[in-house]
């Protein structure tokens, strides 16, 4: 079957079964193709694990295999750090080929995607021939909307990346940017350069303008074509995005409901359960910083975890990346999960979509009573819900509504939990699972371990 | 540097920010002729 996002490419088109991911390649990519095989540089980014590697398996039409990158997130999903790391391989990759005098066609995050907390560039029909008089890098503005703007607004005004791509699928242009920008900032660099300037130069728009511009030798072409790529590079560094706390930053640490000692329990039962169950893949609902993310890791997990706050969500990806875990951290919201997106609505699975069947453990830890309270979630519905998404296990926490953080959270509306006790919990999880294991992991709160009914 | 014919784009080539390329590779071209200028003419030490 055709994947429903490669219908825009007129090089190729991708199909995807659960075991293979397979790239019929058109004659229109076929120098493309032949491009990507036999770069120096793209042997390396492969060897590296920043490109997916490729095989030729059929030779008419033309027919290439690549590895299936475990869990496949869209740029809706990610914090702005991990927009920054697939903005730097991005501009790696057409920088190392420009000495090939080779060039990327497109620069769109949607050509990335994480292997864990790895970005891997995975469009390998995006890469051409460059005319050796071309000055002009043609996928730069797609770059700047797609990369650049996103991070400058989110470093100027906090905008969250994720909600920018989700209905942006190309980015976002100077012309719309340069209204969000401070009116001051806006006239000094780089928001000078990258926004206000551009923006203004729309306005002299005239069809002479996409004319294809030769220099006047290759030397000059490469000269101009680098210091494009070098100035590109500065920016992203001043618009690198600064860890920044959030209102759940510190949850996991300085949540009221546990002693140390308790906390330090908990932390020892799950351990050995991760260590009991060996889950292959790990869904994290509600992972905040992380920890149990980190620790299936440990226990040889392939991880995606969810939260959405995307502050957490970036502190996770830096120690993912830092310990080089195989979590991929992603802003969900588990009670407003990504919706499908793109044209009529099948370009883009939605989370729930990609996520079915796909984790044979599923973990809700201090998570529950937010579902309950905040979001008015039926118990019996969050059951359901969690039994949809794991093959076998799920370790949740029930949280009792005389909990301190289930009392505020309900802020005075305590008597339209109270019926909510752990019996009727027990009750609601048979419905879906057998009870394995329960853990008292607080005065109030305990770690079931459920295994899903066949 | 000199004009050619249409190139079949892909990527949204933008119109104020492609602009605004131009702009920069005009100059980085003068540079460079300027640098390959005062290159050819340096006498050797």
């Amino acid at each position: 079957m055709s994947h429903a996002a490669s219908f825009r490419d007129p090089a190729g088109s991708v199909s995807v079964t659960p075991d293979r991911v397979l790239r019929t390649v058109y004659p229109e990519g076929l120098d493309n193709l032949r491009a990507w095989l036999e770069s120096p540089a793209v042997r390396r980014l492969v060897d590296e694990g920043r490109a997916v590697a490729t095989t030729q398996v059929q030779a008419n039409p033309v027919v290439v295999e690549h590895p299936r990158i475990p869990f496949i997130s869209y740029p809706w999903e990610w914090p702005a750090a991990m927009l920054h790391a697939a903005g730097l391989l991005t501009l790696d990759i057409a920088d190392m080929l420009l000495g090939e005098d080779l060039r990327l066609k497109d620069g769109t995050p949607l050509n990335v995607l994480f292997r864990g907390p790895a970005p891997v560039f995975i469009d390998v029909l995006s890469i051409q021939r460059r005319a050796p008089l071309d000055p002009i890098w043609w996928a730069a503005a797609q770059f700047s909307r797609t990369f650049l703007i996103p991070l400058l607004l989110h470093q100027r005004i906090g905008a969250p990346i994720h909600e920018m791509f989700l209905f942006h699928r190309d980015g976002i242009p100077p012309e719309d940017a340069v209204r969000r920008l401070p009116a001051l900032r806006r006239w000094l660099p780089p928001d000078l350069g990258l926004v206000t300037l551009p923006s203004r130069a729309a306005r002299f728009e005239n069809a002479d303008l996409y004319r294809v511009r030769e220099a006047r030798d290759p030397g000059e072409a490469k000269f101009i074509l680098g210091r494009r790529f070098r100035a590109f590079r500065k920016q992203m560094e001043k618009l690198a995005p600064e860890p920044r706390a959030s209102a759940w930053s510190a949850y996991e640490t300085q949540c009221p409901s546990y002693t140390a000692p308790q906390r330090e329990a908990r932390r020892g039962f799950l351990t050995k359960t991760l260590e009991d169950i060996r889950p292959e893949r790990v869904l994290d609902i509600g992972a905040n910083a992380g920890e149990f993310s980190l620790l299936a890791a440990k226990a040889g997990a392939r991880v995606v975890a969810i939260d959405s706050d995307p502050e957490t969500v970036a502190a996770l990806w830096r120690s993912a990346s830092a310990a080089g875990a195989d979590v991929l951290p992603l802003v969900v919201d588990f009670a407003r999960p990504t919706p499908p997106a793109g044209w009529v609505g099948r370009e883009h699975a939605g989370f729930l979509d990609r996520a079915a069947g796909h984790f044979d453990c599923v973990l809700m830890l201090a998570v529950m009573h937010h579902l309950l309270v905040s979001e008015r979630i039926p118990l019996d519905q969050i059951l359901e819900a969690a039994a949809g998404l794991t093959t076998r296990w799920l370790a949740i926490e029930y949280v009792g509504p005389g909990d301190p953080m289930f009392r505020r959270l309900a802020r005075g509306r305590e008597e339209l939990h109270e019926w909510q006790t752990s019996a009727v919990f027990e009750e609601c999880a048979r419905a879906h699972f057998e009870i394995a294991g329960k853990f008292d992991s607080a005065e109030f709160r305990a770690i079931y371990l459920l295994r899903r009914k066949v | 540097m000199t004009s050619c014919c249409a190139v079949l784009l892909y990527a949204d080539p933008g119109s104020g920010l492609l602009l605004w390329q131009l702009a920069g590779a005009f100059f980085l071209g003068i540079v460079y002729q300027v640098k390959k200028f005062f290159g050819r003419n340096r006498k050797p030490k």
